[in-house]
């Protein structure tokens, strides 16, 4: 692949599409804080990037393989439906948001929204997560390794956020508990696939605590339908 | 004062739902008149000759651009607001017209997929703020992509699409877990700044790999500096919907208050892309909201607008007998088209009704053509507001049309 900061983003997603359907591996190296970058990525393609990534990184990966060495900017993997988002780095807001399926996985922290109208999948924060973290969130997982930020399951209306340090607040409808048995096999099980930090020993699966909805219909109103 | 609303309030504690378009008295294009070309500046066009009026959109920059045969198209309703048959229909009769269909939010039904194979089919797919039924092959399905900024309501609350509303069959095609209630946020969640239009234009446009145009879609708000934002995200078109605009079980207060008039959008965005330079660079105007005839559409494209909208027309080209006047937001619908009820749904053919909705754009273009020539024009790309004359102080005011009687516009448009 050629040097990226020379390139547009139009180029480069080309150059990784005429890559992965030849379906070899996507290296893009020396990134320069483009946007929208490897969007849209089908089942079978595996893309690997270093350099800083900006926003919507990821967004609509629909099977792909996609790996980041580096930081990425707002709403990498938005409206994800399948595969896998490696961020070895920290990510600025809105990860995962409207998020349909697949793992997203921050190795450093996330600045806040993640998660936001997530209706399934998983995502992994080994960092602190900022503030409104799953909000209106309907399905699926996050769990969060460092601390919550502010509004943590504001109006949330499913899934579960799972959280190992400190909850600054909780937002609306949203409850704290202790996980149960079940919640954290499935957490050993994510830790055995993905290593967190916070993790040294089973010990450590003692400090979880769990943020699920009071109520699944926290809102009033109704919208057309 | 409207005793009776009053008294519904004091029984209820409610807010009213609403649908349809709204019932005030607003200032409609029916204040405008055509000016027949005689002597001043032009001589009638012979119709026989041909008067072309077909549009494209994205022209410069998609790979496919959109080619309407008319200049107008039926905006979406989603699967869910109106039912199967009535989906179908618009598909059906959109292509038979050689115009294009909106999908909304909520994807496409494999029937319309088809009938957009078989007959040429033009869709417009949604990004909206809930982006639910929003898949990576839906978008790619698109002859274009709108990108509705606002939620159900022109920009209303966050609210929920509860369960016992919702189908089974909904809840397949939307992506969406059945038996559970579905958020609809106001905004997109993505979308935490004005600047970050243009990140969404482009991150549109490389999901569809540059094929197919970008269209915004704008309540009609604060219609110039909006606009002009849209227009620098790099769109192929920007679309405002008026207030004129039916809405569908929504609160009353907002159907009936919250907007611009149709009036008062060309003025302002005639300015906006003036100012851009965006009608050479292909920029498109489209508008949406309380038109319905061949002179109503006329008017709209003098004014500025490359296209139109025809939301409640569609509706009543397939059978509506409402015009939206109750049962839209109960599912109860006696036409068989807002209505989920399979036995309601019935009442409806949908290739009948897809003629019906063929033959009427086709009468509406005719209209068109004839007026076009009449103006002195053999192609709707020559319209201006030159070709129109206000009848009343207000439509002068509003739309900056030349006063009839005075022949200039109102001095406050003369700087």
């Amino acid at each position: 692949m050629p040097e990226t900061r020379l390139y547009k983003t139009e180029d480069i997603n080309r150059a990784i599409r005429k890559q992965v359907g030849l379906g070899e591996p996507a290296p893009v190296s020396g990134l320069k804080g483009h946007d929208t970058i490897a969007v849209g990525m089908a089942a079978g393609a595996v893309v690997q990037v270093s350099g800083s990534a900006g926003d919507f990184f990821g967004a609509l990966n629909d099977g792909g393989t996609l790996l980041l060495n580096g930081d990425a900017g707002r709403f990498a993997g938005d409206l994800m439906s399948a595969g896998e988002l490696i961020i070895n780095g920290d990510a600025r807001g809105g990860v995962g948001q409207y998020l349909r399926g697949g793992v997203i996985v921050v190795k450093g922290d996330c600045k806040g929204t993640a998660g936001q109208l997530m209706k399934a999948g998983t995502i992994i924060i080994d960092g602190s997560a900022g503030a409104d973290v799953g909000k209106y969130m309907m399905g699926g997982q996050i769990i969060v390794n460092g601390g919550l930020g502010e509004h943590a399951g504001e109006n949330m209306m499913g899934g579960s956020l799972f959280v190992k340090g400190e909850v600054r607040s909780l937002g609306l409808n949203a409850r704290l508990s202790a996980p149960s048995a079940e919640d954290l096999d499935r957490l050993r099980y994510l830790h055995r696939q993905y290593r967190f930090r916070a993790v040294q020993g089973d010990e450590d699966f003692n400090e979880y605590k769990k943020v699920a909805p009071e109520s699944p219909r926290p809102l009033v109103g109704e919208a057309p339908g | 004062m409207n005793d009776k609303e009053i008294q519904r309030k004091a029984a209820s504690g409610a807010v009213r739902l609403s649908s349809g378009p709204p019932e005030r008295a607003l200032p409609g294009l029916d204040q405008l008149t055509i000016c027949p070309a005689q002597l001043a500046g032009r001589f009638p066009a012979d119709i026989f000759e041909g008067v072309e009026t077909d549009v494209v959109i994205g022209g410069k920059s998609a790979r496919d651009p959109l080619a309407l045969m008319a200049p107008v198209f039926i905006p979406g309703s989603p699967y869910g607001e109106v039912g199967k048959n009535a989906r179908l229909a618009f598909a059906y009769g959109s292509a038979l017209a050689g115009v294009a269909f909106g999908t909304g939010e909520g994807g496409v039904l494999p029937e319309e997929a088809e009938i957009c194979r078989q007959f040429h089919g033009k869709s417009l797919v949604s990004w909206g703020p809930a982006r639910h039924g929003v898949t990576l092959d839906f978008l790619r399905s698109g002859d274009a992509v709108v990108f509705e900024l606002f939620g159900a309501g022109r920009g209303c609350t966050t609210g929920l699409l509860r369960k016992e509303r919702t189908t089974e069959a909904q809840a397949r095609l939307w992506g969406m877990p059945p038996g559970a209630d579905w958020v609809v946020p106001p905004a997109h969640l993505d979308l935490e700044g004005p600047d970050d239009l243009k990140q969404h234009v482009n991150l549109l446009r490389e999901l569809t790999d540059h094929r197919v145009p970008v269209i915004v879609k704008l309540a009609a708000s604060r219609v110039h500096e909006e606009v002009r934002t849209a227009i620098d995200s790099g769109a192929d078109a920007v679309w405002l919907e008026a207030l004129e605009s039916p809405l569908y079980g929504v609160p009353d207060v907002l159907l009936e208050q919250a907007g611009v008039p149709l009036m008062a959008v060309f003025g302002p965005a005639r300015r906006a892309f003036e100012e851009t330079g965006a009608r050479e660079r292909g920029v498109r105007l489209l508008v949406s909201g309380g038109m319905a005839d061949g002179s109503d559409v006329f008017k709209a494209l003098a004014l500025g607008a490359d296209a139109v909208g025809l939301p409640e027309a569609a509706r009543i080209a397939i059978g509506c007998t409402e015009g939206g006047e109750g049962s839209c937001h109960t599912g109860k619908c006696p036409a068989g088209i807002a209505t989920m009820d399979p036995r309601l749904e019935a009442k409806l053919d949908w290739k009948a009704a897809g003629q019906a909705l063929a033959n009427y754009l086709h009468a509406l273009n005719d209209e068109v053509r004839v007026l076009a020539a009449a103006a002195g024009h053999r192609t709707i790309r020559g319209l201006s507001p030159e070709d129109l004359r206000a009848v009343t102080y207000d439509a002068a005011a509003l739309s900056g049309v030349k006063l009839a009687g005075y022949e200039r516009a109102l001095p406050m448009w003369m700087h």
